[in-house]
């Protein structure tokens, strides 16, 4: 119980940054979807350095499944590629290849630091 | 701006319990968590595709209400940074096989069921004009 309790208490904290991040540049006039992208960049180097030095399970639910889990999105990502599609292909598949192998190499960094 | 922050916070709190639900029945089964991130990620974007494209302007609720179940629930319950290290680990662990279909599968069938919901959330809002 407590660590559904700890974990859904994470998110909370992620999902609220993540909104008032978005929140804050929504009136942004570029077409790339720079806050997403920034958004789960930050949580792939974040997530790295956690999976390396965070052992605590609670601590776990909390930061990695909790806290970085909502605050990135999948779905958002997804979405925004398809609409994105639509208007302009190009940075449509390049928002989509950037974000998928920087965000592997972010991770990777978190692993190394 | 007090109201979407409760709502968008109410409805993260579900997600991630709903994300770490499934995954811990996926870990106890499967004895892995991947099977469980594929589904929340392919799952929350069709269901974001379908709220975003038509579903939420068909019923309009109410600003917090719209934002707590796109941003916070939908948002909360899908997650890009565990698929990026599951990607990680799988690869450093050299399955390679496994890395690379659990990689391309969830960014494909996650795309394609964006357009699903999209589709189906457009049909719903084109239907709801007929009828009134």
């Amino acid at each position: 119980m407590i660590p559904y309790l700890i974990a859904g208490i994470g998110t909370s904290i992620g999902a609220l940054t993540r909104f008032y991040i978005m929140d804050s540049t929504k009136n942004s006039q570029s077409i790339f979807p720079w806050s997403t992208f920034t958004i789960n960049m930050v949580g792939c180097l974040l997530i790295g350095i956690c999976f390396r030095y965070i052992q605590t399970p609670l601590l776990k639910d909390l930061l990695i499944v909790g806290i970085i889990g909502g605050f990135t999105t999948f779905s958002t990502f997804a979405n925004e590629i398809v609409i994105l599609y639509q208007t302009d292909r190009k940075t449509s598949l390049l928002y989509l290849s950037s974000s998928v192998i920087l965000g592997l190499i972010l991770v990777q960094l978190g692993i190394f630091i | 701006m007090v109201k979407r922050s409760l709502s968008v916070a109410i409805f993260a709190f579900i997600g991630g319990i709903a994300r770490l639900f499934l995954q811990n029945i996926s870990n106890n089964i499967l004895g892995q968590t991947l099977t469980a991130t594929i589904l929340i990620n392919i799952l929350g974007a069709f269901l974001l595709g379908l709220l975003s494209g038509g579903l939420l302007t068909r019923f309009s609720p109410s600003e917090p209400l719209n934002v707590g179940l796109t941003t916070g629930l939908m948002g909360g319950f899908t997650t890009f940074s565990s698929f990026e290290l599951d990607t990680d680990k799988t690869l450093i662990a050299h399955h390679l096989g496994i890395s690379g279909m659990y990689f391309v599968g969830t960014i494909l069938v996650g795309i394609i069921f964006a357009v699903i919901g999209r589709k189906i959330g457009e049909y719903i809002l084109s239907k709801g004009a007929d009828w009134e």
